[in-house]
């Protein structure tokens, strides 16, 4: 019996030794809210710093996001992940970083990119299914979906029209096909036009001017990077700059008329929205590392992802370094605040 | 045992052992003793001499892989041509008998080494625990035994003169008390006592394993110390195992020796393992490269089949389980024995359903799909023991078949509903081992070849796949095992290893030869006292392995063990040595597309690992044991695929320290009644990586805390065993990102069962509820386990 007793008392001790050895998992407190940030997305964190440029201070891992996130969209008190694994939109209070429900867009998809037409209206472009969502963001719910064309990813909302980029991707193959970018319209989401661009276009963004830039990655190999741009009133292409290397996603600086196209880990291309004239190409690249997330502000200046070292760099046009961030691991998109 | 260069270690052996007998047959008998011996010790010193100017040119001149692959091919022939007995001695009219016994029991034991000092005759007992040295030369000699299991301190003296015949007997006292105690045969590649063995040891036996009625090896290995098994979910899901918070590549497993690792990914998938034709499975935590070579970093998993040796006749058993998710098995096999020839062949089906329900993040209830298997398993062992005393020899054929079917169910945020698995393993291994030239020397030549046939096929994806690989090994191993002296046995051998990779995958074939020596030399000694010390060994080792792809590699170890006290046994054990993991095909020739590329210019994982254990066997509450290691593993080179411009590529960037603390308790307050075991492993797996967010952080996927209980009641014929696993805390992130960690769990197993039999029947059925808390958790982030789960288990067998 006086064994049975020490077994019966030695197991609880035991137990409860190991329970205390477990260390205990707390919420980091929520940055104070502030009137100008910028967001990153850490793609292998799976997580969101804040950048507060009023207080000049980071505050990372504030949010935790869902499988293979892709991008950060900041709108009207609310920042939105599309995250491409989790076929789901991830809505985030941008003060108390409390999450929504996400908005579940259906297995399959694959998201890649966002774009709101109006306070309750968003599209996603997706992948996989090479379709555009319509999505009622108040109900959250898909209202329409779209045929696109293959590989749709970028997106971008101009002149009442949503502009989708498709790849073309021929993954049997592993080559690419004519790159196209589908024209829908914003209000009926019926498909306008589609409109052919260079190769394999992964992201657009709208100038000063109002022109759409559709920055076009090439085959990596021997076709090179180029923009086609693209007049919404007439949707067609006016211009193609030949801006050279493999650019990715991109970001047009207002105030300076320039489009920063970024390109993984060699740095940024740099040419200007009105003449086309590049001013730093592939032999030149800007800042010279980074590449995975560009974002330029309304000041004119520019913040860049450096993947590897963790950090997001902030610039002048003049590629003088103005600030460094600290950020979470594998920064990537970029979204600005502000108020 | 110093390193040796592998083109020469196996002819200076076999000069060695030529230029002994040739002295032991043509010495003059009027040569005086000491003179005799003397000659022996200049022979030897000789020797060593030799094998350290070896060594001095090893770290001199680059070794060469093609010499080294022609004297491989020698050494083998000349092994096997030693397999020829011989015998070594002949003289004049003295002779030695006697008999060997258990001290306690009186019974005879076999295999119990006699030999004579000075002048190294020696004589192995029967069955009948018998023994005689003929033609002995008259003289006053020492007379000592050496048997795994018993103390070796058995020393007398004896004065022959010629023509007498005399007889000695031994009673012989066991080392241990402790069915805990029991011999192992991976810790030192050759048999010996876990509490003789440096090493951290476990051994799962054939009565756990029926007893837990596993559908797969991981399910028994689970619950073991140290052992994480990292399970994507269900009787269908992957299941890999980390071993001191070692990755999957980094732990080595065999079967009966022979390497499951394949070389294109580095793992085992422990879900393809059953349990059928197992009779044991050993598990060494810490490096152990030394005897092993590449993988052996985190320890080995030894997976050892059955091989009966019972009475003559033939045995059978039928197994049938049905449970949760709709799972059904049946396995038969049947045992073998009559006269020299003993086998056993068995077979097994297993299918289930596998879909189950889990709760998700926001509590709703949904089922996991697609995660269905089907497999079959075939094995087949033939063991054929000829020739008699010396010249006895172990022919030992086996074959393995495993084919599987499964779905390939991705995770709950990205599931696959159409995604299927398949493999097909193949295992065919032989062995012959026996005596050669005297009863001090064992000699095992082992051969086998390994096929894994892997095809995965997903349309559901971007770029659908229908990836197929084809991994073939062939592998041949020689190794001897040489007694010295009674407190010097020396372990060494050679062997070869082809590795070779087709895929669709891959635009071209992809192949490794692997040619390797190892060395070790276990030095032991044995005192008489019962209380004070009793035992210690120093075990030194070391291995070159010469690989067409990565480039040489040394491993060196050194191993001790104290022993104090009988009864009240009190161990305490120290390890170090160099280990390393070798890139896998994936991660060298990984084919170029526009973000990826493999790295043919990668260099092994490198570690370095020590450990400290404390081992208790005590007469307490009928049998108390208890076990305490510190272990410290420091890893450098570590692969990690990086992006390098925009092409992610595998590069030796990453370092990181696994410390960790042990605890190991069984007891058994009533007897055999009530019994009682848990294990605690607490784990600190630090991230040493150069990236600031990672550094110090705690890898992922290793819970700092585990923990195991097992209690049991049993009655004659009816038993009740509880299990409880415990697993802590584990970060699914680099960064340690807290809210993305998951939570930890408590797993709960009872097992009801019952015995019967008459005449020549024997039956059991067991009830087994796993979970049956109904615990909602993942082991891997997005892969939810299987809830409660019922199995019944009728087992029928024929003695």
């Amino acid at each position: 019996m006086k064994n049975l007793i020490f077994l019966l008392i030695l197991i609880p001790v035991l137990f409860a030794f190991m329970s205390s050895c477990e260390e205990s998992v707390t919420e980091p407190e929520p940055p104070p809210p502030t009137a100008k940030a910028v967001y990153v997305l850490n793609s292998t964190a799976t997580s969101i710093s804040v950048i507060d440029l009023v207080e000049d201070e980071v505050f990372n891992n504030v949010a935790t996001v869902g499988t293979w996130p892709n991008q950060l969209v900041y709108r009207k008190g609310k920042v939105y992940c599309v995250n491409s694994g989790s076929n789901n939109i991830m809505i985030f209070d941008a003060d108390t970083w409390q999450s929504e429900t996400p908005v579940d867009l259906g297995v399959g998809n694959n998201p890649m990119n966002m774009a709101f037409y109006d306070d309750n209206i968003a599209y996603v472009a997706c992948l996989v299914s090479e379709k555009v969502l319509q999505v009622d963001m108040s109900s959250k719910t898909v209202t329409k979906t779209i045929d696109a064309g293959v590989g749709a990813t970028g997106i971008a909302i101009t002149n009442g029209k949503v502009y989708v980029t498709n790849t073309a991707f021929d993954g049997v193959n592993w080559t690419y096909g004519r790159g196209t970018v589908t024209v829908v319209d914003g209000a009926s989401g019926d498909v306008v036009t589609t409109i052919n661009v260079a190769t394999n276009p992964q992201a657009a963004a709208v100038a000063p001017d109002g022109m759409l830039h559709v920055s076009c990655t090439g085959n990596y190999v021997d076709v090179m990077g180029k923009v086609s741009i693209i007049n919404p009133a007439t949707d067609a292409v006016t211009e193609t700059v030949e801006i050279g290397g493999s650019p990715g996603s991109m970001s047009i600086s207002f105030p300076d008329n320039l489009g920063y196209l970024a390109v993984w880990g060699a740095g940024l291309l740099v040419y200007n929205t009105e003449t086309h004239d590049i001013v730093n190409g592939s032999d030149d690249y800007f800042l010279g590392k980074g590449g995975s997330g560009v974002l330029a502000d309304t000041e004119g200046n520019v913040f860049v992802s450096v993947w590897d070292d963790d950090q997001v760099i902030k610039l002048d046009k003049d590629e003088n370094i103005l600030a460094t961030y600290n950020v979470g691991d594998s920064p990537s998109a970029l979204a600005s605040k502000v108020e | 045992m110093k390193p040796e260069s592998g083109d020469r270690l196996g002819l200076h052996f076999q000069v060695t052992f030529a230029g002994r007998l040739e002295y032991e047959k043509t010495l003059p008998t009027q040569f005086s003793r000491k003179r005799r011996l003397g000659f022996f010790v200049s022979r030897l010193s000789a020797f060593i001499s030799l094998k350290l100017n070896h060594t001095k040119r090893l770290f001199l001149n680059n070794f060469c892989i093609n010499n080294y692959k022609q004297i491989s091919v020698i050494v083998f022939l000349i092994f096997t041509v030693l397999l020829k007995p011989s015998t070594a001695y002949s003289g004049d009219e003295a002779q030695l008998s006697g008999r060997v016994v258990d001290r306690i029991s009186e019974e005879p034991i076999e295999n119990t080494l006699i030999y004579l000092e000075p002048g190294f005759r020696y004589a192995e007992t029967n069955a009948q625990g018998m023994f005689e040295i003929s033609n002995l030369q008259p003289g006053i000699y020492q007379i000592s035994t050496k048997r795994v299991g018993y103390i070796s301190d058995q020393k007398q003296q004896v004065e022959i003169k010629p023509g007498e015949k005399i007889d000695v007997n031994f009673y012989l006292t066991e080392r241990y008390y402790s069915t805990s105690d029991a011999i192992v045969v991976t810790a030192t590649r050759g048999k010996s006592l876990i509490s003789e063995v440096p090493a951290s040891v476990d051994v799962v036996g054939l009565e756990t394993i029926e007893l837990v009625a596993p559908q797969n090896m991981a399910e028994v290995l689970d619950n073991i110390q140290g052992v994480f098994i990292k399970d994507y979910g269900g009787i269908g899901g992957i299941k890999s195992i980390s071993l001191r918070g070692s990755s999957a590549e980094q732990v080595l497993v065999l079967m009966d020796g022979q390497r499951l690792n394949n070389a294109q990914n580095g793992q085992v998938d422990f879900g393809t393992l059953s349990t059928e034709g197992i009779e044991k499975i050993e598990i060494i935590r810490g490096g152990s490269s030394a005897l092993y070579g590449a993988d052996a970093v985190g320890g080995v998993v030894n997976i050892i089949t059955k091989k009966d040796h019972q009475a003559t006749g033939m045995t059978g058993s039928v197994i049938y389980m049905r449970g949760s998710f709709n799972s059904q098995s049946m396995a038969a096999s049947a045992n073998f024995h009559y006269g020299q020839i003993n086998g056993s062949a068995g077979y097994k089906h297993l299918s289930s359903d596998g879909n189950f329900t889990y709760i998700n993040e926001d509590g709703v209830e949904e089922e996991k799909q697609n995660n269905n298997i089907t497999s079959d398993d075939v094995f087949a062992r033939m063991n054929w023991i000829f020739g008699d005393s010396i010249a006895q020899k172990d022919l030992d054929l086996s074959y393995k078949y495993y084919t599987s079917e499964r779905g390939s169910p991705g995770t709950t945020d990205l599931p696959y509903y159409t995604a299927r698995l398949w493999n097909t393993n193949q295992q065919f291994n032989t062995s012959l081992s026996g005596k050669v030239f005297n009863f001090m020397n064992d000699l095992k030549i082992q051969g086998y070849i390994h096929y894994l046939k892997t095809r995965y096929k997903n349309d559901e994806l971007l770029v659908p796949i229908d990836s197929k690989y084809k991994n073939h090994t062939y592998g041949l191993e020689g190794q001897m095992q040489t007694v010295f002296s009674s407190t010097n046995l020396l372990t060494y051998g050679t062997g070869y290893r082809y590795d070779f990779l087709e895929s669709s995958e891959f635009p071209s074939d992809h192949e490794r030869h692997t040619y390797y020596i190892f060395v070790q030399d276990e030095l032991s000694f044995s005192f008489p006292s019962s209380t004070g010390l009793t035992y210690i060994s120093l075990v030194p080792a070391l291995r070159f392995d010469s690989s067409s792809d990565f480039g040489n590699h040394l491993s060196p170890k050194i191993g001790g063990v104290v022993n104090v006290g009988r009864e009240w046994q009190t161990s305490v054990k120290v390890n170090a040595g160099l280990n390393y993991r070798a890139p896998n095909f994936n991660e060298l020739y990984w084919p170029e597309d526009p973000w990826a590329k493999g790295n043919p210019s990668l260099n092994p994982e490198h570690g370095f690992d020590w450990d400290i254990g404390l081992r208790l066997r005590y007469p307490v509450l009928t049998g108390l044991a208890f076990d305490l290691s510190y272990f410290d593993v420091h890893m450098k080179d570590l692969i990690l695929w990086q992006s390098v411009g925009q092409i992610w590529m595998p590069l030796n960037v990453d370092k990181a320290r696994n410390q960790g603390l042990e605890i190991n308790l069984s007891l058994n307050p009533l007897m055999e009644v009530l019994t009682f075991s848990g294990n605690y492993t607490y784990l600190d797996a630090k991230n040493l990586s150069d990236d600031r967010n990672v550094y110090g952080k705690q890898l992922v996927y290793r819970p700092k805390n585990t923990a195991n209980a097992t209690i049991g009641l049993s009655w004659p014929v009816f038993t009740i065993q509880y299990r409880y696993h415990f697993v802590g805390r584990r970060h699914t992130t680099a960064a340690n990102i807290s809210k993305l960690s998951l939570d930890p769990y408590n797993v709960s197993d009872i097992v009801f069962s019952h015995y019967s039999g008459y005449e020549i029947w024997d039956w059991k059925i067991s009830f087994q509820i796993k979970n049956f808390l109904n615990e909602q958790y993942e082991i891997i982030k997005y892969q939810p386990n299987p809830g409660r789960e019922y199995r019944v288990n009728l087992h029928l067998s024929i003695n």
